[in-house]
């Protein structure tokens, strides 16, 4: 399996030195789920606001699994490692998926927009929540670069 | 540095600003992030960018 990941990640896009001064990924995330429209729709609710970030938490989670995983293909980290990665990555995914369709009920009772997650699918479409968790992770971390870091 | 150390270093960077995030106690040297940062010669809008878009390729 290690192996066959390898040879998938092996090809990168040369473009690292082209990113000086673009911000162009996360105008690509805002595409696929815009924060400030979810934040728009929870404002003025305690509890959507309080699901919103319970949602948020679970991205980074995932998105700190991801960014693990990548950099053990990098640097051909040990296959238990690996393993271990991937079984905790599987599950951090499966509390994003889970967070977002508590989310989603939460705000459809309440007559908000929902409107983010219409490219969504059913849960059986784990690659779209992957794509979520990436862009809302990515989104939050500019975000809040200016308020901690 | 190489393609693959320059890489990894954002793939890093990008661990520990989530580890910032993430805790509510200052348990990330920032000085280390700044370190990273000059290092790379990016600002951190632009490791950010650089990390996700090695993620979303």
């Amino acid at each position: 399996m290690l192996e066959q990941l390898k040879a998938v990640k092996d090809k990168y896009p040369d473009e690292l030195e082209n990113l000086k001064g673009s911000y162009s990924q996360v105008e690509r995330v805002k595409k696929i789920a815009y924060l400030g429209d979810m934040e728009r729709a929870c404002r003025g609710d305690e509890n959507l606001w309080g699901l919103l970030n319970n949602l948020i938490t679970e991205c980074f989670e995932y998105t700190r699994y991801v960014l693990a995983l990548e950099r053990c293909l990098k640097n051909n980290c040990d296959e238990k490692i690996f393993i271990s990665l991937n079984t905790e990555q599987a599950e951090a995914h499966n509390a994003v998926i889970k967070n977002t369709h508590i989310l989603l009920e939460a705000m459809a009772q309440k007559g908000r927009d929902t409107n983010w997650s219409s490219g969504l699918g059913s849960s059986q479409n784990r690659s779209t929540y992957s794509w979520l968790a990436l862009a809302l992770a990515c989104q939050k971390m500019i975000i809040e670069e200016n308020i901690k870091i | 540095m190489n393609k693959n150390d320059k890489e990894d270093l954002i793939l890093e960077y990008c661990e520990l600003v989530i580890d910032s995030l993430r805790s509510s106690q200052n348990v990330v040297d920032s000085n280390k992030i700044e370190q990273m940062r000059l290092a790379l010669g990016l600002n951190h809008n632009q490791i950010i960018n650089a990390g996700f878009s090695i993620l979303l390729k």
